[in-house]
């Protein structure tokens, strides 16, 4: 993780698309179909919608402000004190992140394959296994995280297909039985999770290569196309096979993967093809633990970027350990009270930014 | 609780044994800040040992942003 490391535009688009799909293309179907019905797609459209309005901002701004990360921003455009004030709110928020994942992987083992393990041996194997790989630095993660997408990707198209026996289009109509609301609700959840998220990873674009700089903007923006179809299609799939009640299964592709049977040769995939999709958190979380050590090594000009890692980690763990006493909490927190937190604290200073930048170039 | 207590503390002397040599190296301000690190990892390690419910981050966000959420939701879904 020295300052020296860089990236090519196509690895930089990679990262992106493993930090917004990871984790949000297995947990996010089902809280969209509760909250938005048969309509769950379309809210992930809406809320793709602001993820490109995101990510416009943050590309917007690296190209007009000579200061590369969103700390540097906040502190260039409102001064040393109030960029403080901007900036901390963003790193409770980046703390909340990745132990939400933890969490979620914790979750996901217990209440899938190993229900008798206790969730802190999980919590802490997948942050330590995290911290190791974000201190491999961003080139290992660049070249490792390209093949684990295509396991990753791979084994979501697999499941599309072999789930096809059981699809039933009817159980797509009617969209929107009870108005624009509930889709709306799905809309204001997936914005939260993962497209505002999208406001941290202004922390990983000075990595790239100088001579990629024009390029990278136009693979980010393919990179968020993959991921809205990726998830779309999802969600279609879940509907059309578990109807009704694809909002009451968690995890969803997971779900799906247990009814895959071929010829009665290939039977109960799912734990393969489980561990494909948890890869996909386990890349958020390396990613999300990068760039938190980044944000504090830059808020506190600590020259060492590794030294603080395991300290953070250790405070993620933690977290994941002590911060929700019940399921329920944590799905309220993450459903409810997330996306407005992360809109509020984060997304509305980069939207002032930018407006603030756009006004000063409008007047030179 | 001595399950977790011993847990922590092996994961603790397996972090600090691995860091001391960059601890050596480190500027002032390093130190400082890991310390402040580790010193807000001790508060929440007390609290998973001992399964107390003192003040978390979860609760400040949850204090701050519970019932306007909460209302945004409910103005949205009677659109």
């Amino acid at each position: 993780m020295n300052n020296k490391e860089s990236i090519s535009s196509f690895q930089l688009s990679m990262l992106f698309l493993a930090y917004i799909t990871g984790s949000a293309v297995i947990i996010i179907p089902s809280p969209l179909a509760a909250a938005a019905g048969n309509g769950a797609w379309i809210s992930e459209l809406l809320a793709l919608c602001s993820g490109v309005i995101v990510l416009a901002c943050i590309l917007y701004l690296y190209r007009h402000l000579p200061g590369p990360t969103y700390i540097e921003f906040s502190k260039q455009l409102f001064g040393k004190w109030l960029g403080w004030t901007i900036a901390l709110p963003a790193l409770l928020l980046l703390f909340l992140q990745l132990s939400n994942i933890v969490i979620d992987i914790g979750d996901f083992f217990k209440s899938t394959m190993m229900k008798q393990t206790p969730a802190p041996i999980f919590h802490f194997m997948f942050i330590i296994l995290s911290a190791l790989t974000a201190r491999a630095g961003i080139e290992v993660m660049a070249r490792m995280f390209v093949l684990l997408l295509f396991s990753m990707f791979g084994s979501i198209i697999l499941v599309w297909i072999m789930v096809s026996p059981y699809y039933h289009l009817e159980y797509l109509f009617p969209i929107m039985p009870d108005g624009i609301g509930p889709i709306l609700h799905g809309a204001y959840i997936a914005n939260g999770f993962p497209y505002a998220e999208i406001g941290f990873f202004t922390m990983l674009l000075p990595y790239v290569r100088k001579k990629d700089d024009a390029r990278y903007g136009k693979s980010l923006f393919w990179a968020l196309l993959v991921n809205g179809i990726t998830i779309v299609i999802s969600v279609i799939s879940a509907i059309m096979v578990t109807g009704p009640l694809a909002g009451f299964y968690k995890y969803t592709l997971y779900q799906l993967a247990r009814l895959i049977t071929f010829q009665e040769i290939v039977e109960r995939v799912e734990s393969v093809i489980g561990f494909s999709l948890i890869v996909g958190s386990y890349m958020k979380a390396s990613l999300s633990l990068y760039i938190l050590n980044a944000v504090v090594s830059r808020l506190f000009k600590v020259k060492d970027n590794r030294f603080l890692l395991f300290p953070l980690s250790i405070i993620c763990f933690l977290l994941s350990n002590t911060l929700y006493t019940t399921e329920l909490e944590f799905v309220e927190a993450v459903n409810v009270i997330w996306p407005l937190a992360i809109n509020c604290l984060l997304i509305l200073p980069l939207l002032v930014m930018t407006a603030i930048v756009m006004i000063k170039q409008s007047l030179k | 609780m001595a399950g977790k207590i011993v847990y922590m503390f092996l994961i603790y002397a397996a972090v600090l044994a691995y860091d001391l040599p960059a601890w050596r190296r480190a500027s002032k301000k390093g130190r400082l800040v890991y310390s402040l690190l580790l010193a807000f990892s001790a508060y929440l390690c007390i609290i998973y040992a001992a399964d107390l419910v003192w003040p978390n981050v979860d609760q400040l966000f949850h204090l701050l942003f519970a019932e306007p959420s909460k209302l945004f939701i409910k103005s949205l879904k009677g659109l």
